[in-house]
This record gives C-alpha cells, sequence and structure tokens, in this order.
C-alpha cells in the first residue's frame, strides 16, 4: 500500500472508531426497555463497528513495523495505550455482534424475548464503553505519531 | 370414501395413481359398475374430502405464527437455547482472550497459539474465537433450565467484561 492510501485509510479509521462508538451507545440506551425493538439501529451500529475493525486490521501490520517501534521509542506509555486499545477494540467488535444476535433471537417475541433484551443490553452496553475508551485512547495515540 | 382396489402398475403406487389426473383417477374412482356414469354425491363427497385437507394444510403454515402469539401456549425453549449459545459464546471468548493475554503477559504464550499467525493479537483473536464458538454452542445444548441460564447470562456476560477489562488495562 503507498504512503497515501495508508493515511487515508488511518483517518478513516480513527473517524469510523469515534462514529461507531457513539452509534453503540444507541442502542445500549434504547434496550433499558428489554422489549423495544431496536434491530435497525443495531445493526447499523454493528456494521460500523465491523468497518472500523475491518480498517484497523488492515492497518495494523503496516503500524506494527513502522509506526509502532518509533511510537514506543519516544513514549512508551503511548505504545502500551496503543496496545490496550486494539484489544479493547476486538472487544467491542466481539459485544457488538453478541448483542445483535440476542436481538435477532429476541424478534422472535417468545417467552424468552425479554431475557435475550437483557442479553443484548449489556453486550451493547460494554460495547460501547470498550469502544469509547479504544476511541479516546487512539486520539491520544495520533497526537503523539501517526503514519 | 371411495377406495380402488386395482394395483399401480410400474413405479407408481397406489395413490399416486389413484391421484392422478392423466389416467383419469378422479373421475374413474367415482364409477361403479352397476352405474357407469359420473355419481354426483360421491362427486361433493370427495370434494369434501379434500376440502377438509386442503384446510388441514393450510392451517399448518399459520400454526407456528399462531403458536407463537398465544399467551396460554407452553413455548418450547429454542430461542432460550440459542441465547445461552449466542452470550456463553461471547463469554468464553472474552474470558479466553483475557486468559491468552496474561499468558502473554507473563511470556508464557503456547505454541499453538503463536503458530496461528506471526502478528499476537490475530493469533489470540483467531484462537479465542476458534475456542468460543464450539464451547458456547455445545454448551447450550445439554443444559436442563435453559431459561434460567438466560436468566443468568447478563450477569455471567456483564463479568467477564470486568475481567476482560482489568486483564487488557493492568497486563497488557
Amino acid at each position: 500500500m503507498s504512503d497515501l492510501i495508508v493515511r487515508l485509510i488511518e483517518r478513516v479509521h480513527g473517524h469510523l472508531g469515534w462514529l461507531s462508538a457513539l452509534a453503540l451507545a444507541h442502542p445500549a440506551l434504547l434496550l433499558r426497555r428489554p422489549r423495544r425493538n431496536v434491530l435497525g439501529v443495531a445493526i447499523a451500529a454493528t456494521v460500523l463497528v465491523t468497518l472500523a475493525a475491518a480498517l484497523g486490521a488492515l492497518l495494523y501490520p503496516a503500524y506494527r513495523g513502522g509506526v509502532k517501534p518509533l511510537l514506543v521509542a519516544a513514549a512508551p506509555s503511548v505504545g502500551a495505550l496503543f496496545e490496550r486499545k486494539e484489544h479493547l477494540g476486538v472487544a467491542a467488535l466481539v459485544l457488538a455482534w453478541i448483542g445483535l444476535g440476542a436481538l435477532a433471537l429476541a424478534r422472535r417475541r417468545d417467552g424468552a424475548a425479554p431475557d435475550l433484551g437483557r442479553v443484548a443490553f449489556v453486550a451493547y452496553t460494554g460495547a460501547a464503553f470498550v469502544a469509547l475508551i479504544a476511541a479516546g485512547a487512539g486520539l491520544i495515540v495520533s497526537a503523539h505519531r501517526v503514519f | 370414501m371411495v377406495r380402488r382396489t386395482t394395483r399401480a402398475s410400474g413405479s407408481e403406487s397406489v395413490n399416486s395413481r389413484w391421484r392422478d389426473p392423466r389416467t383419469g383417477g378422479e373421475i374413474r374412482a367415482l364409477r361403479r359398475r352397476h352405474n357407469d356414469a359420473v355419481t354426483p354425491v360421491l362427486l361433493v363427497s370427495r370434494m369434501r374430502v379434500g376440502a377438509a385437507r386442503t384446510i388441514a394444510i393450510a392451517r399448518h403454515q399459520t400454526r407456528r405464527l399462531d403458536r407463537n402469539r398465544s399467551p396460554i401456549a407452553v413455548h418450547r425453549g429454542s430461542s432460550a437455547r440459542a441465547g445461552v449459545q449466542v452470550g456463553s459464546a461471547g463469554a468464553i471468548f472474552l474470558l479466553a482472550y483475557a486468559t491468552l493475554q496474561l499468558l502473554h503477559a507473563f511470556g508464557r504464550d503456547p505454541a499453538a497459539v503463536a503458530a496461528l499467525s506471526p502478528i499476537p493479537l490475530y493469533a489470540r483473536f483467531i484462537a479465542s474465537a476458534v475456542l468460543a464458538m464450539p464451547a458456547g454452542l455445545t454448551l447450550g445444548l445439554p443444559l436442563g433450565n435453559r431459561e434460567r441460564c438466560l436468566r443468568v447470562m447478563p450477569a455471567l456476560l456483564a463479568a467477564a467484561i470486568a475481567l476482560f477489562v482489568v486483564t487488557v488495562v493492568f497486563f497488557s
């Protein structure tokens, strides 16, 4: 990948990360009432976080080889923060998909629907929480060094 | 109801020949030896039998919907089972990832996990997913009271999230 494309993907990844963190908070807020039908919102948030994660996974090998050694040498704590952000991003992705799965099952409207709504609430709340931390950490890291 | 006693030839069964309009099965079945004409009474009775069968088939398609909407029907736990499987797979993924993260922090990466990918983040993700998916799917099958398990699933998932965050923050 050329430098221009890598920088472009990096910026899109950063913006998508913040957007998806905020988008994940939306179903989490709506699901305080577990019987509420929020599948459309949940799908949009999950697609956003999946896109952000896919772009991050695409960038990670180049970042690990080119930027991370310089970042760790210049500011070790920021380098460690970057690693934490990656792990939290993975958790946000997985939790969003768990929430979406639970919501899809809750659409059957049988006796298990309220409990599935609660599972989706916890999953989306957790996803929004870790995604917000990851987005904040990404902002700090990008303030120190980018491609 | 009129029944035909002649045997079907070749690979055709008695029933298929009986219903096959190409062989005139429906009309021929309404004839009697003593009266070669088509009997209207038998025709009407035949239509009644057919209507009863058609209604039953049509009802079958809406029965599931009616059952799902019914407030008094006893619902099966298929959603509960799938919910337990999804929730437990997620919790197992987070716990497996946190465990691998801890092992990595102490410099004891399992060789099988390290062999998955040269990048540790990808290797941990793949290993946790490979562990969590079959484990979650099989865990939901033998459980007796799935509704109760689903009721505790939010707490279990919240505990797994908390453990994951603590591990990542302090052992990364």
